[in-house]
């Protein structure tokens, strides 16, 4: 049985509600500023969260502290339960990064590169073979076996880069403007790299500037700025993470009435999270299934909440993401919304 | 096998390498053979052992040494620190594979040297001469990849340009050389009597582990695995009593003050200049000791604490042994060896001071800014105001020269005056 099936089949079974990532307070300081401000938030199974956010918001020192490269001055992370902090070593043998600056031995061969990175992440000797022979073809790099790493393209760079990083079949990856330098084709064959480890269950946190792009694979948006969590929620309605676990998806609710009265009550229903309220119509957050979708309709109507429409609201990441900096600009508050 | 030794072998040998080296050694041995004239076994085994320094300790350090400065250049480095590997695992794979070609190379030259040198020598004489060296070579290597990880952290490109491999190679390999050559005189350690070159070897032995011990525990810390900070005050202590062995018996104990103070102030300094000491370093151990995580807060500390702490008890030993002494001429009275406890307080001083700099927002090379301020508190001032031959105003500005009540007193008060400049830095650089 292939090594990423495996992994899939021991994440069903032993993860199905506990987050693969969890981050408690995490502050973290350079010389003269606050990179990240009390960070808090929480990444479930099999989702793939797209990290963003303008310049210095903090999204590559968040990605270092969950991969233990730098350490913060205070707060956790947990990975899979494990503290990052305190077990390095071990939590990097659940985990694949690749850095913004990544370089690449250019004096070994494709194949080689990938057995190194598959041993020295802790893969049983008589599994590496076949780690490397999957994950080379994965990566369409099954007929370059042979060649030197320094002969390779950019686009065939960046998928050896990836591919060591997943060789020991992590359950986290974490990239860090993976699509950076590429061509539009070969940012294509990343999404549908990235859409494919998702199905098999890995748990990917992407950062980059380009949203149109990580629109096409994200399942979470998390938005930062000066360090501090803007949003973090589900993108797409309807949404709900490999694993099983429910997820929070957005719904509008028009009423006849203003809803001044409305929201307070919306708010002390099952599965919801009210989100923005304003004229006649409330913006939830929310986690139920269908059924409860129709209990919820069914609530408002009894009652005696008039209500007009309910509809999934969909907008892209960019929408999602700009509509977020800008409630932060003209409030000066920073909505935290954990997925 | 270990991934990083396996990988540096990849790199280190081809079968156009690993043929081409036995044949140039070849070429050099028979040319030795040819053009000397008498005997040979003396020559060859001079060449052999030149060509085993160069090879070993010449390409197979600089090879080691690259190992670590290499994956900066190639930006490998978080591949690297992202792997399971434990920190042993990942220094030995590299000790031992960057330097394998050397070696490879070194092990041909012995397998000449060593039966050449049989011919004029005794076997146990020439084994030990060739154990030093394999010893200095092991040495060498693991030290330059320890030094080439702390450099990682200041970004010093002196690694790469090869200066810190070579004052180690002619400080260490000429200092062995010399007990090494220097048959038949006996050493006396802490009372007992040694034969020179078995002292030497025992010495490289000691030299050999400290060195691989700084390049496994410097490889932990690179790999973001914390460590107690016991290391850096094993160290002095280790220094301290190798260097106190050489002592006469009967001034043993103020002997061990003085080297303990003085090893324990010199590693003080380095670790103060080796290792950068950014403010949010200083934040993070500050914020563990305030939840009250001493633990936590000492795999967060720096090296010098531990050193500098560890001269305070040495200070105390040396003030009550040397009081006997002082009229001795050796005690150069009234100089920095009847002022230990000044002197420490000097020292922490001195670390406050490096602490101000590092903590400066706009100050882009804190190291050199403290090393210019150390030259004209230690030299410039009191070579200026000694002009005036007024001694008292020169204890003021260096307390080590002054009476031992005077220079305590003046000591604590440069102390708490760059304590409070720390302090008012502290403040003033608190995050936005």
């Amino acid at each position: 049985m292939p090594i990423m099936q495996r992994q899939h089949i021991r994440n069903k079974e032993s993860h199905l509600i506990q987050p693969v990532i969890e981050v408690s307070d995490l502050t973290f300081d350079y010389p003269g500023f606050r990179a990240l401000d009390n960070v808090s938030l929480s990444i479930a199974p099999g989702t793939v969260t797209a990290l963003v956010g303008p310049n210095g918001a903090g999204k590559t020192t968040l990605l270092r502290c969950l991969a233990a490269l730098d350490t913060p001055l205070s707060g956790s992370v947990r990975v899979m339960g494990l503290d990052v902090f305190e077990s390095p070593r071990e939590v990097h043998r659940l985990m694949g990064y690749l850095s913004d600056n990544f370089g690449l031995y250019s004096d070994l061969t494709v194949a080689q590169g990938l057995e190194y990175a598959a041993r020295s992440q802790g893969l049983q000797a008589q599994a590496v073979p076949e780690a490397v022979r999957a994950t080379a073809r994965r990566m369409g790099l099954g007929d370059k076996m042979g060649n030197l790493a320094s002969a390779l393209s950019r686009g065939q760079r960046q998928r050896l880069a990836i591919g060591q990083a997943i060789i020991h079949a992590p359950q986290v990856l974490l990239l860090d403007e993976p699509a950076s330098g590429l061509d539009p084709e070969a940012r294509g064959a990343l999404a549908d790299v990235f859409k494919a480890l998702q199905a098999q269950g890995m748990s990917l946190v992407v950062s980059s500037h380009i949203l149109a792009e990580l629109d096409e694979y994200s399942t979470h948006m998390l938005a930062l700025n000066h360090g501090r969590v803007l949003e973090h929620r589900a993108l797409h309605p309807h949404t709900s993470s490999a694993m099983g676990a429910a997820v929070e998806r957005m719904l509008r609710l028009e009423f006849v009435t203003p809803v001044d009265a409305i929201a307070p009550w919306l708010q002390d229903q099952a599965h919801v999270r009210l989100s923005r309220a304003e004229g006649h119509a409330v913006e939830i957050g929310f986690s139920g299934d269908k059924a409860a979708q129709a209990a919820l309709v069914g609530a408002c109507v009894a009652a005696g909440h008039p209500l007009l429409t309910i509809a999934p609201i969909t907008e892209n990441l960019q929408q999602s993401y700009l509509k977020s900096l800008a409630a932060e600009r003209a409030t000066g508050s920073t909505p935290r919304t954990p997925a | 096998m270990n991934p990083e030794f396996q990988r540096q072998l990849w790199l280190q040998f081809s079968a156009t390498r690993a043929a081409l080296l036995p044949l140039l050694l070849v070429a050099c041995f028979a040319a030795v053979y040819l053009t000397v004239p008498g005997p040979s076994a003396i020559p060859l085994a001079w060449s052999g052992a030149a060509l085993f320094g160069v090879l070993v300790l010449g390409m197979g350090t600089f090879a080691a040494g690259a190992s670590v400065t290499d994956e900066i250049a190639d930006r490998t480095w978080d591949q690297q620190r992202m792997s399971a590997m434990q920190p042993w695992a990942m220094a030995w794979g590299k000790l031992a594979g960057a330097s394998a070609y050397g070696w490879y190379g070194g092990a041909l030259c012995l397998l000449v040297a060593v039966p050449s040198a049989r011919m004029a020598e005794p076997l146990a004489f020439v084994l030990k001469i060739a154990g030093t060296a394999i010893l200095a070579g092991l040495c060498l290597q693991a030290l330059l990849i320890a030094v080439n990880l702390q450099l990682l952290k200041t970004n010093s490109r002196i690694s790469r340009r090869g200066g810190v491999w070579a004052l180690l190679l002619v400080l260490l390999w000429g200092s062995a050389a010399a007990l090494a050559t220097l048959r038949g005189e006996r050493v006396t350690w802490w009372s007992l009597g040694f034969d020179r070159l078995d002292f030497a070897l025992a010495s490289m032995v000691l030299f050999a582990v400290c060195a691989l011990v700084a390049a496994w525990r410097s490889m932990a810390e690179a790999l973001a695995v914390r460590q107690m900070p016991w290391g850096w005050p094993a160290l002095a202590l280790t220094v301290t009593a190798y260097l106190t062995g050489f002592a006469p018996a009967q001034r043993t104990t103020p002997v061990l003050g003085m080297v303990g103070l003085c090893t324990c102030a010199v590693l003080t300094y380095f670790a103060l200049v080796a290792e950068p000491q950014p403010r949010p370093l200083w934040q993070r151990v500050v914020q563990r000791l305030r939840s009250g995580d001493w633990r936590a807060a000492a795999l967060q500390v720096p090296r010098w604490p531990t050193t500098l702490l560890l001269a305070l008890p040495f200070a105390v030993l040396a003030t009550l042994a040397l009081k006997p002494y002082a009229a001795a001429p050796w005690t150069l009275s009234d100089s920095i060896l009847l002022q230990p406890l000044a002197f420490v307080l000097l020292l922490a001083r001195d670390c406050a001071l490096a602490l101000f700099f590092a903590f400066s927002p706009k100050g882009r090379r804190p190291v050199m800014a403290f090393a210019v301020l150390m030259l004209v508190l230690y030299g410039l001032l009191p070579w200026l105001l000694g002009a005036a031959d007024n001694s008292l105003v020169v204890s003021l500005v260096l307390p080590l020269v002054a009476r031992s009540s005077l220079s305590m007193a003046v000591a604590a008060v440069h102390l708490a005056a760059a304590l409070a400049l720390l302090r008012w830095r502290w403040l003033a650089t608190e995050p936005k």
